[in-house]
């Protein structure tokens, strides 16, 4: 147990002292939040396709449909309310608006017009997402109309009333590909220049055995990975105040098995290949894609069908998706049953098959 | 009982036969060489015995140990120095000692360690601040945490400088005054002969020699190497016909002969010079080396 400490102790200030490390492992992830956040801001948006139907046919529902269209962030398509719920459903579109009757008299009478927005209820957060936006944008198109806030009053369908953010949708797939590069570029790199440098050897003629090594490499870098986490999740509420509403154990749990898991992907990488370079060009090469097509910096919705169907396939989807859910969502781990045993599975195979390629040298 | 038995051992890279067929023992606190050129076979039969390979036969007791069942239990009492001296980047001297330490059961302090390689002032300098010296010098540190009975030193001294190869001889002898088996190879002669009690010459894979350095060069070659002036020069054939003598070769009035009895030779000479008329000077005697003793044995030298 004590040589256990040692090593890990060890490990945890080898990685302290270095400073390329600490970079990609706090500083990256953080300008990327920030740079996202400041983009996007706390109520800005990815661009969102919205259906509006207009049934009142007046003269300020067109004026609200003109202010509508004329924002960047939404794309708007109007026609027939079956027709658009449809594609609502098909994933077509992100939200469907539809202006009441009646919208145009109850403005005259000083009272709020009454609008309908519908969401898709199986990608909630996105649901949150475009709620929040389309009824601040609506808000705001009304104090520019009539110089009262209160003109359109929207009720939501289908959806609980969480008010969410782009930057709650954000951080936790920062925190998920955080972990992701953290397991793919860091431990297992490390690794390939053990053994490269012939470190690897040196401790095979120590009595130390090869599990107790391996396993306090580990730990050490799980404990980085829980305080990547917390590092990530208190920037974040401090700068962009997102809403944390799981619960802190649970979230520990997902971070430590998605951390797991991809160090196990590593691991095989690791073994995998000979020399450190082209490690570290496969884990780049593997790291950056799912960065980019595993939906962590924006919705699957937005992506083209078939890319978010490749995202599916993508491990890192899991992973942020069960963190989004959990912490966001406030939802326990049976709830993410399914993202876990994908994460679960990917580990334990990459882990077995990296435990029977490795090699000292 | 002897530290080291090697019996028969073999080990083959593909093709080649990196160790073929040796045997030898290592007596119980005595320094022995491994002395051979490079790709001789002697860091492979050096990790054989550290547990680092598998031998594909033939068998190594080490301190009655077998070195295929019990590895765990001879890593305990082993300390091994390898060619490759490089360690974690990121963690001081002192650290990477202590770290070390704690893989072993049994360990010494690491300050006195410290102080024995003469490392105490670099104790909180990072590794890759050090000298080519100083990091040899953390690796037979490391070699030494766990207080071993017996060390593996491969190549201690390769690559430095002459001051820093006298501090990692220092260092040798004292583990002979701490009472410690050492195996150490080197394809430095002056190195085996000033450390080693025993040497085994290795070339091709196998040991070619055996034995104390003077027993060596008794053996192999006996014969040492007088070269003087003569002024003015005399005729070759008077020179050979000075006592002992076995050949001789002259070139601007330097003559260099060769003998098995240098004391008898050196009076013939001074006679000879007497006799004849002429001055004898600059007169240097130099003994056979190891060296000798390989290009007497293999026809060439351990060094190009």
């Amino acid at each position: 147990m004590k040589q256990f400490l040692k090593f890990t102790g060890a490990s945890l200030k080898m990685t302290y002292r270095e400073r390329i490390a600490i970079f990609w492992m706090f500083l990256y992830p953080l300008l990327l939040m920030l740079l996202l956040g400041a983009i996007f801001g706390r109520s800005g948006q990815a661009n969102i396709n919205l259906g509006v139907v207009d049934l009142d046919r007046s003269p300020i529902t067109s004026g609200v449909m003109g202010a509508l269209k004329s924002i960047k962030a939404f794309t708007v398509q109007t026609g027939n309310e079956n027709k658009l719920k449809n594609d609502l459903k098909n994933g077509k579109l992100n939200a469907v608006l539809v202006l009441n009757n009646g919208f145009y008299d109850s403005v005259k009478s000083g009272k709020p017009g009454s609008a309908t927005i519908f969401v898709d209820q199986s990608s909630q957060t996105v649901a949150d997402i475009t709620y929040s936006a389309v009824s601040q944008v609506l808000n705001k198109i009304a104090q520019g109309m009539a110089q009262t806030p209160t003109l359109i009053e929207v009720q939501k369908k289908s959806v609980t009333s969480n008010e969410l953010s782009y930057v709650d949708y954000v951080v936790p797939g920062i925190l998920a590909m955080t972990l992701m590069t953290s397991g793919l570029l860091g431990l297992s790199l490390e690794f390939v220049n053990y053994r490269e440098k012939g470190i690897l050897r040196r401790i095979k003629v120590s009595p130390l055995p090869l599990s107790r090594f391996l396993g306090s490499e580990l730990v050490a870098a799980l404990i980085m990975a829980i305080i990547q986490a917390v590092v990530l999740l208190s920037v974040g509420k401090l700068v962009f105040k997102i809403h944390i509403r799981g619960n802190y154990l649970y979230m520990a749990a997902l971070v430590i098995i998605g951390a797991a898991a991809f160090l196990a992907a590593g691991f095989l990488i690791a073994s995998l290949t000979k020399s450190f370079k082209t490690a570290q060009m496969a884990s780049n090469a593997i790291a950056f894609p799912l960065m980019f097509l595993s939906g962590v910096f924006f919705p699957l919705s937005i992506l083209p069908n078939f890319l978010a169907t490749v995202a599916k396939l993508l491990p890192l989807y899991y992973l942020g998706h069960a963190l989004r859910e959990v912490m966001i969502q406030g939802k326990d781990l049976w709830a993410v049953r399914f993202d876990i045993l994908v994460l679960i599975g990917m580990g334990l195979i990459c882990f077995l098959v990296s435990i029977k390629l490795f090699r000292w040298e | 009982m002897p530290s080291i038995v090697v019996k028969d051992l073999k080990k083959s890279y593909g093709e080649i036969r990196a160790v073929d067929d040796i045997s030898f023992e290592v007596e119980d606190r005595e320094i022995f060489g491994i002395l051979g050129p490079n790709g001789a076979g002697k860091t492979t039969t050096l990790e054989m015995i550290e547990t680092l390979r598998e031998p594909d036969s033939g068998e190594i007791l080490v301190n009655g140990m077998h070195a295929r069942k019990d590895a765990r239990s001879i890593k305990e009492i082993v300390g091994v120095q390898l060619q490759t001296t490089v360690f974690f980047d990121n963690l001081t001297v002192w650290e990477t000692i202590d770290l070390f330490a704690s893989f072993y059961h049994n360990h010494i302090d690491t300050d006195s360690l410290l102080e024995l390689v003469g490392l105490k002032e670099k104790a909180g300098a990072m590794l890759d601040e050090l000298s080519g010296g100083q990091h040899k010098r953390v690796s037979i540190a490391l070699a030494l945490v766990n207080d071993p009975l017996i060390v593996f030193l491969d190549e201690p001294t390769t690559g430095l400088d002459p001051q820093a190869r006298r501090n990692v001889w220092d260092i040798v002898r004292q583990l002979r005054d701490r009472k410690k088996t050492v195996v150490i190879t080197s394809h430095y002669i002056e190195e085996a002969e000033y450390l080693c009690d025993r040497v085994a010459v290795m070339d091709h894979g196998s040991i070619i020699a055996l034995g104390t350095p003077d027993e060596l060069i008794n053996e192999y070659s006996s014969e040492s190497n007088i070269s003087f002036r003569l002024d003015p020069p005399l005729d070759e054939h008077i020179v050979s016909q000075i006592t002992g003598v076995t050949s001789v070769r002259e070139s601007n009035g330097v003559y260099t002969v060769t003998t098995e009895t240098p004391q008898e030779t050196l009076i013939g000479i001074f006679t000879a010079a007497y006799e004849n008329k002429t001055i004898a000077d600059d007169v240097s005697m130099k003994r056979a080396t190891l060296e000798d003793v390989f290009l007497k044995i293999t026809g060439r030298r351990m060094r190009e």
